[in-house]
């Protein structure tokens, strides 16, 4: 189909072209990793932001040990329990900025976390101190139950209760060794002195990090809740830049694809194509389906490295397709448009210079009033350009609010076919 | 009897305020090389342009083949090959990736687009360089290409709109010679120059094209005889001409004497006779003579009989 040979011929050139491509895709990826680098604190500067606080509902299921009643630590309350010192630790001053503690049973912190009312539930099962102490032949096992999505937060507190049961175990070897020892010399203690003095050992621990293999399983289940509430900080912003940059570029993609309609008159391969035995209208739509297809490949590859590289969630998937399918229509035929009313390549610079420029700040400037008091007024400032409704689209998308996004496709498609219809007409109308 | 390769009747198109082409037939038979001689701006390329179906003419008509190329475009212009006279080439890729392209676009595929592409880089002399790109070729080599793109689909009819203008004699001779192997192969072909060297070594007819109108039209015989087979005497003076002119045309022998800026032109019948009387003639009126050439009749003299003006500026 010539068509089809057109549009690969405006792909293959494009595609050889080191400003296309810069356009393209470097500037967008360049813009995002510079704003990882300065926020991301790697450059040795102290990272702007403060580790988000985590709702821990805690299941202390612990039966505790039938040899040893209480475990005392000097100063402190005795418990029953290594669950209970578990959470006594947990509950230290010293964690407070990290995570909100409370109690609940299982049922309960499950359906919290389920409901993202909580961001993790922590739950201790039965045999907790019997398997610490190695009076079961199970290792010990704590579960933490949490939304995949919300990494940052349950991380930390996920290796705060690592080190801290390390520190009971530690503790255990510990004592193991000074029976030993004291064995040796003829001295056999009793079971409660025995406890009195691992109870003593684990609270002087605290910090043996080298403690080896721990005999504590973690179970963290995965859970198909999407939600971005709590989602990094970081990510958040670089999603808001990815995607800014990529509609912005699209938009450029969409009107340098259109503007070689005007190249190609002017050097004269336009007319020579004209008297080749290939209808106008095909010429035309192969040279369309070209600007197409060049932001179809943009898009993709832009949306796949940012989940890649910066792990930018970006929406359910039918969510992301359709505000794709709609940036991909509306800036194809959106330079279709634009590239329709000019005359020349030369007057089609300043289409470069201010209109597409002032549009794509204007379209994308949620992006720049991100955390500012007049936020709330770029909801619909934007979709005053067509390059609005294609970021408010993909901030439903990751928003996790279908409908907004359908709403928003429909909105671009509805554009796109209008500026489709009035460039095709009058490029036809010209070519005649 | 002859068949017809491309008729055109009444062609007629203005831009504006300019009359590009008014009132044009002519009837180009196959097999044959047709030369549409003239200046700038004479209507040559807009000519082609309507022939091609570039350009709706305001009035008239076109066929090719047989076929009428407003009302059934497709088939008109699969039977055509138009070269242009800009060069019309993707720079940014390479001269094969150029054919592919063209081939596909006058509905070549498969084996046989690139058996063609390979033979068009033969034909045209740039298997060497088929896979640089076009931008570092030279003019002439573009020219060779812009010329090659054509031949792709083996059209009965080629139309070449001054395919030498500006280039190097060897990629010029390299031209001219493809367009007799064409001839050779039965390809008609409608050529526009303004060189008349080029015009009377390839064609066998000619129309000669002037402010829109075609003004001559025969064999370059045929043309010649317009100026009734006269010597043209070119002489350069250091005078106002305006009486020693008046001197030469009551001269015995001299038929016809033109001038322009600085330059007389006089059409005798034999040269040798009557260049003594015409120095005498000078000198009686004070009019130094500066230059001579003499010329065999040839189509710039038969413009210039014609026009009153020489087919180069
Ligand atoms: N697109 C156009 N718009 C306006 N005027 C034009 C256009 N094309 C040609 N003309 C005018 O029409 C006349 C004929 O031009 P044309 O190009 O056909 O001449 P030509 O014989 O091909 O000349 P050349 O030898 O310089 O190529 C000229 O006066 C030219 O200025
Ligand atoms: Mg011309």
């Amino acid at each position: 189909m010539k068509i089809i040979a057109i549009a690969i011929k405006d792909l293959w050139r494009a595609f050889r072209s080191f400003f296309a491509l810069a356009f393209m895709f470097g500037v967008p990826i360049l813009m995002t990793a510079m704003f990882a680098f300065l926020f991301g604190g790697i450059g040795g500067n102290e990272p702007e932001f403060t580790i988000p606080r985590t709702d821990v509902v805690i299941v202390n299921q612990d039966e505790g040990s039938l040899l040893v009643p209480n475990f005392e630590v000097e100063g402190k309350n005795s418990f029953s329990t290594m669950g209970e010192m578990l959470v006594d630790t947990l509950q230290q001053e010293t964690f407070e900025d990290l995570m909100t503690l409370t109690t609940a049973n299982e049922a309960d912190a499950r359906l919290a976390v389920d409901n993202q009312q909580a961001g993790m539930a922590l739950i201790i099962p039965a045999e907790f101190t019997n398997a610490l102490i190695g009076q079961s032949n199970q290792p010990a096992e704590i579960e933490f139950y949490q939304d995949p999505e919300l990494s940052l937060g349950p991380q930390i507190i996920q290796s705060i209760v690592m080190s801290v049961v390390d520190g009971f175990s530690s503790g255990i070897l510990t004592l193991d060794t000074v029976t030993t020892v004291l064995e040796d010399q003829g001295v056999i203690l009793n079971q409660v002195e025995n406890m009195t003095l691992l109870s003593n050992l684990t609270a002087g621990s605290d910090s043996q990090q080298d403690a080896g293999d721990t005999n504590l399983n973690i179970i963290t289940p995965t859970i198909n809740t999407a939600g971005s509430e709590q989602a990094n900080p970081l990510q958040t912003i670089l999603r808001s830049i990815m995607a800014g940059m990529m509609i912005f570029y699209a938009f450029f993609t969409g009107t340098s694809a259109a503007q070689t309609i005007l190249q190609e008159q002017e050097n004269g391969t336009l007319a020579r194509l004209f008297m080749t035995p290939t209808p106008t209208t095909t010429i035309l739509n192969g040279k369309f389906l070209a600007g197409f297809l060049m932001i179809i490949v943009q898009v993709i590859v832009l949306l796949g490295f940012a989940n890649l590289v910066f792990g930018i969630y970006w929406g359910p998937l039918i969510s992301l397709l359709m505000a794709s399918i709609g940036l991909v229509a509306l800036a194809t035929s959106f330079g279709i448009f634009v590239m329709s009313l000019v005359k020349s390549t030369k007057q089609a610079g300043i289409i470069f210079g201010a209109v597409l420029t002032f549009t794509g700040m204007l379209g994308i400037s949620s992006v720049f009033v991100m955390g500012t008091p007049i936020e709330k007024a770029f909801n619909y400032i934007p979709l005053l350009v067509p390059q609005g409704w294609a970021m408010n689209a993909f901030e439903a998308s990751w928003n996790d609010n279908g409908v907004q996004t359908l709403l928003h496709t429909g909105g671009m498609l509805v554009l796109a076919i209008l500026f489709f219809a009035i460039g095709n007409a009058r490029f036809k109308k010209r070519f005649n | 009897m002859k068949t017809e390769a491309i008729k055109v009747q009444n062609l007629d198109k203005h831009f504006d305020d300019i009359h590009a082409v008014d009132d044009v037939s002519f009837t180009i038979h196959t097999g044959e090389i047709f030369s549409l001689l003239g200046p700038n701006g004479a209507g040559k390329t807009t000519t082609i342009g309507m022939i091609s179906g570039l350009l709706t003419p305001d009035a008239g008509e076109v066929w090719l083949m047989g076929n009428s190329v407003l009302k059934s475009p497709k088939l008109a212009k699969a039977a055509l090959g138009v070269v242009p006279q800009e060069i019309a080439l993707y720079e940014d890729i390479s001269a094969r990736a150029n054919l592919n392209f063209w081939g596909k676009m006058y509905g070549l595929r498969g084996e046989e687009l690139i058996t063609r592409v390979d033979e068009v880089l033969a034909l045209v002399g740039l298997e060497d360089r088929a896979n640089g790109a076009v931008s570092k070729f030279s003019g002439g080599m573009q020219r060779r290409l812009n010329v090659g793109i054509a031949l792709l689909h083996e059209p009965q009819v080629i139309i070449m709109d001054e395919p030498t203008v500006g280039i190097d004699p060897q990629s010029r001779r390299k031209i001219l010679d493809s367009v007799k192997q064409l001839r050779d192969q039965g390809v008609t072909i409608l050529y526009t120059t303004h060189y008349m060297e080029e015009a009377q070594e390839l064609s066998d007819r000619i129309a000669i094209m002037d402010n829109g109108k075609i003004i001559a039209l025969g064999s370059h015989q045929e043309l010649i005889e317009i100026v009734g087979e006269l010597d043209r005497i070119c002489l350069t003076i250091n005078e106002k001409p305006l009486n020693v002119i008046r001197a030469w045309e009551s001269l015995e022998g001299v038929e016809k004497v033109t001038a322009e800026d600085g330059r007389i032109n006089l059409f005798v019948k034999d040269s040798n006779r009557v260049l003594p009387d015409i120095f005498e003639t000078a000198a009686k009126e004070n009019v130094r003579i500066t230059g001579v050439d003499i010329q065999e009749p040839n189509l710039e003299a038969v413009f210039l009989h014609l026009t009153g003006r020489a087919l180069r500026d």
